[in-house]
């Protein structure tokens, strides 16, 4: 009865007054005792109870506390802040608790943000256009290849088709933009004026093209990107209608785009009218056409006109093209732009969503210890008044305020994710300029603090020792029924945090095999000695091949004659990943049967100079001649090509073959005169299709790249001023881009595949860290617990070894059980990652082993300290608390 | 009666913290009113009634550090107010005015 008199008069005078009348009957009863003696005075205390609670009843109810009142003298302010008050003062006595949390709390929600946010903007939100759903894109398509189109088919569709409301077409080339200060390499499109309105976009200044200036002929104006009108011409718009020097060409500026214009558009330097003549033969397809649907045009019926069209004008091409096979496809637009990195985003996704979940079961579990060490506070609280409801409050806000620091780091970190993301990122992944911290990503955040919440601070308000007063109180009460709850439930949380590790370690550790095995593919050239840069003469378009050729070797000698350079060499294409074009052949002695695609490779311009340069050599056959022997005939192959078609080097010499989709027997026949060690053209993943190199001086171009060789033991990097500087000599005006060396090379092609294995394996450096103070907690938890019951049992003879024996199996029980659940998830899950693994299957038995070694290790290390403890305890301490 | 006026009990636990000096906290009001009234009061009607009087404006507290010393607790004081006292003595005249020559009228029941 005295519990609930002291609640009543808490609730009816407030805290401290309750206590002061507690305190003053108590002075009364000792003057009773001292007046009338023990049986008289406990007479008057049990009526002073019935009469006190009666008048605490009375004024309760009928007049409303009187405590509101009494605290306004003090001022508190708005209800809420008071309530808070508690809350902040208990968590700013253990600052190493709230930091710990608050600090995984944001990395969890920071990371899972910072993905969705991606996540959102590629894949889930619409494209930036006025009815995006009609958008496609159109390509030719056969037995499951899709390549542009051809000018020829373009044309035809433009004049036929009748389910479309328009169609477009879209060409890129690399041109010099050349001011007084320098010239440089940009990014050009050429596309039809019916692109603008088709894709909804209207002008930020000035005007886009007209239909006649598309005309073969007609005079050619630009229209700029915004970023590069910003850049070059400082966004003035008095400036419109001053000229860009694009290859040479003064081409007047008669528009600006706006900045955000849609990934179709996004990287667009330079934009001019499309001017294609009409085509002679069907080739070369370099054509992307998009296309929106008619109103309430079936995609089923534009596709099907589609196909028909190209049936109709098959015959008229049959010559240059007779791959009957080939038809035209439609694509949703947004499809094509997304790409193949849906995979890699949804792969990352989880590994941040199984981070999150790892980062709440640890909150969890150091919130349920905190619970058991606050026992004590908790149940004075409750004897002073406070209701297991007022209780659960505390705890809850507490809670509460974790989780929103936590959101708000969490936020932070995001917005520097989201950055990094997007700077870094561009290169690779589509449509980052939507990528950012948008509404419906900050409801996401949102969601996933709330679900924080509910998953860590929920949880251990359900069983808040409030009611059980006495147990809390009592000194060492170190037993009882919700410690024991809470051991069991931590002992769940950590063989959870066990289990989610796995997937992540294995994930990460699949990555980073994947990426050291692609590190390690011979590229098939001198990566340390080598320096590429890409030059234009933009001067120079009109010589012929002779003078051309002339110019380069001249550029040449001006840079051989530079201490430290070995040789140069002039060409198209670098390796590892930059080839010219793919062309399609058919074998002389390999003919290709009706209905069969022909097998396609890289091509590539080289040089005798250029292959020293690179630093690959002849293995079988030799290498081009002097240009009066060859006609343009003969190409070298590497071996990879050479093992592919035939048994090896010397059996692909002199063989023979047609290109490019001729047929009949007018087609020029090339010759295979040599083959080069095996090189890659087409990037390190997969294997070698092969290579065909074409002699640079039959075919040369103002545009073309330089490779360079530095001496044995020079770095090439300090070659490049050096270079520039000879080739601004010979000619002012040329335009040098892309330098880079052999290294950087490599590490270009690289860089997805070590983003992907730095991202999942920090998420899973971070996840075993996780673990790791789990269990870490946990057993110290348990050998605190249960400190008493080691002390008897060594006291009674029991070897410590056996202590500790038996404290590293229950710890390991938990992780073993734990592991056996992330095998299976592992197993499960690492199947979706297929596309993005290299020379390893998502089953790789010694990733998984790996995994499952380190995590028990790092368990064993973790659960040794508290077991040693454990094992040390001495007996008599333990027993002398009893 | 007009709700200026003090409850019957307001009003003897006021006189008994002018007899006390014009300023005391509960116990010895207590004590006060149980010798004096001869009945035995509940303390905490009088520790309630003190502190609506406060609310009231007609007690004032303040909280004794020296009481510390003597008991390990610190003791509130409430004392009378300029309105306490001005209520006590309307009380009494209203009082006072109503028993004007009617207690030969008292005998005759």
């Amino acid at each position: 009865m005295n519990i609930w008199l002291q609640r009543i008069a808490a609730w009816v005078l407030g805290q401290d007054e309750a206590r002061a009348l507690f305190n003053e009957m108590e002075e009364l009863y000792r003057h009773r005792l001292e007046k009338e003696g023990e049986a008289a005075a406990s007479r008057w205390q049990r009526r002073q109870y019935r009469k006190t609670l009666r008048h605490l009843l009375v004024s309760g109810l009928r007049r409303g506390s009187i405590k509101d009142s009494a605290d306004s003298r003090r001022n508190t302010g708005p209800a809420w802040i008071a309530g808070l008050r508690l809350p902040l003062r208990s968590l700013a006595r253990a600052p190493v608790y709230v930091g710990s949390i608050v600090g995984t709390l944001a990395l969890g929600i920071g990371g899972i943000t910072t993905v969705f946010s991606v996540v959102h903007a590629v894949l889930l939100s619409p494209l930036p256009y006025p009815e995006p759903g009609e958008l496609v894109q159109i390509s030719t398509s056969s037995r499951g290849n899709q390549w542009p189109l051809s000018a020829a088919d373009y044309l035809a569709i433009e004049e036929q088709q009748t389910r479309f409301e328009g169609v477009a077409a879209m060409a890129w080339t690399r041109a010099t933009y050349s001011t007084d200060s320098g010239s440089d390499r940009m990014l050009v499109h050429s596309v039809t004026p019916g692109l603008f309105p088709l894709l909804g976009v209207q002008p930020a200044e000035g005007r886009v093209f007209l239909e006649e200036e598309r005309k073969p002929g007609a005079p050619v104006v630009a229209v700029l990107g915004w970023g590069f009108w910003s850049r070059e011409f400082g966004g003035d718009p008095s400036r419109l209608g001053e000229p860009v020097r694009v290859d040479g060409v003064e081409v007047p500026v008669v528009g600006v785009l706006p900045a955000r214009v849609g990934p179709s558009l996004e990287d667009a330097d330079i934009i001019l009218p499309l001017q294609v003549a009409p085509p002679q033969r069907k080739g070369p397809f370099f054509l992307e056409a998009l296309g929106r649907l008619g109103e309430g045009v079936a995609p089923e019926a534009a596709s099907a006109e589609l196909r028909a069209i190209n049936e109709r004008i098959f015959p008229l091409w049959k010559d240059s093209w007779p791959d009957q096979e080939a038809t035209w496809a439609m694509t949703d637009l947004k499809t094509r732009v997304v790409g193949d990195v849906g995979t890699t985003l949804v792969v990352i996704l989880g590994a941040a969503a199984f981070v999150l979940i790892m980062v709440c079961a640890n909150a969890a579990s150091l919130l349920l210890a905190r619970i058991v060490d606050r026992r004590r506070e908790l149940a004075v609280r409750a004897a002073l008044g406070a209701s297991r409801e007022n209780l659960v409050a505390q705890l809850l806000a507490e809670s509460g305020l974790l989780v929103v620091l936590g959101s708000l780091g969490g936020l932070g970190l995001a917005g520097l994710g989201i950055h990094l993301t997007t700077t870094l990122g561009a290169p690779f992944l589509p449509r980052t300029s939507e990528v950012g911290l948008t509404g419906p990503v900050l409801f996401f955040s949102l969601a996933m603090a709330v679900t924080s919440l509910v998953l860590f601070g929920l949880l251990p308000a359900l069983r808040a020792p409030g009611a059980r007063v006495s147990e809390g109180l009592r000194e060492g009460g170190a037993r009882g029924g919700s410690s024991a709850w809470t051991g069991r439930v931590r002992n769940l949380l950590v063989t959870t945090q066990f289990a989610v590790s796995v997937p992540v370690l294995v994930g990460g550790g699949l990555l980073v095999a994947s990426f050291l095995t692609l590190a390690r593919v011979d590229a098939g050239f001198d990566a340390d000695r080598v320096l590429a840069l890409d030059v234009s003469l933009p001067g120079d378009a009109d010589l012929s091949n002779q003078e051309l050729n002339h110019t380069w070797d001249q550029l040449l000698q001006e840079i051989r004659s530079i201490p430290g350079v070995a040789q140069a060499g002039v060409g198209q294409g670098r390796p590892p990943g930059d080839y010219l074009f793919t062309n399609n052949f058919v074998l002389e002695d390999q003919p290709v049967g009706e209905g069969e695609t022909q097998p396609s490779v890289p091509w590539v311009f080289a040089s005798e100079a250029y292959f020293e340069a690179l630093g690959t050599r002849l293995v079988a056959g030799r290498m081009f001649g002097p240009m009066a022997d060859d006609a343009p005939g003969v190409v070298l192959v590497d071996e990879a090509f050479a093992r592919r078609f035939y048994s090896g080097p010397e059996d692909a010499l002199g063989r023979r073959f047609v290109s490019g989709g001729c047929t009949g027997e007018a087609c020029p026949r090339t010759t295979i005169i040599g083959v080069m060690e095996e090189i890659r053209y087409m990037g390190l993943e997969g294997s070698n299709p092969g290579v065909m190199f074409l002699d640079s001086r039959t075919f040369p171009s103002p545009n073309s790249s330089l490779v360079v060789r530095a001496q044995g033991g020079m770095d090439p990097t300090t070659l490049a001023p050096l270079v520039r500087d000879a080739i601004w000599q010979t000619d002012s005006h040329a335009a040098v881009a892309r330098v880079a060396t052999g290294q950087q090379l490599l590490s270009q092609t690289l860089r997805v595949p070590r983003y992907l294995a730095a991202l999942l394996g920090s998420f899973g450096g971070l996840s075993l860290l996780l673990a790791v103070l789990g269990i870490y907690g946990v057993m110290d938890y348990f050998v605190r617990q249960h400190r008493r019951d080691m002390g008897i049992r060594i006291a009674l003879g029991g070897e410590p070894s056996h202590v500790l024996r038996l404290v590293l199996r229950r710890g390991m029980v938990l992780v073993v059980m734990g592991l056996g659940v992330g095998l299976l998830a592992a197993f499960l899950l690492t199947r979706f990652m297929g596309s993005l693994l290299h020379g390893i299957e998502p089953t790789d038995a010694r990733v998984l082993l790996s995994a499952i070694t380190v995590l028990v290790l790092v368990a064993v290390l973790a659960c040794w300290g508290p077991a040693l403890r454990a094992s040390n305890v001495p007996p008599r301490e333990v027993l002398a608390e009893e | 009666m007009p709700r200026d006026t003090l409850g019957e009990f307001e009003h003897m636990v006021l006189l008994s913290i002018l007899r006390l000096g014009g300023e005391a906290y509960s116990v010895p009001v207590v004590l006060e009113l149980e010798a004096r009234t001869g009945r035995e009061v509940a303390q905490a009607a009088v520790f309630i009634a003190m502190k609506r009087m406060e609310n009231k404006g007609l007690l004032k507290s303040r909280m004794d550090e020296e009481s510390v010393k003597e008991t390990g607790r610190v003791r509130r004081y409430f004392k009378l107010t300029p309105a306490a006292a001005a209520k006590l003595r309307d009380t009494r005249q209203a009082l006072e005015r109503l028993w004007e020559g009617i207690e030969a009228q008292l005998e005759k029941i």
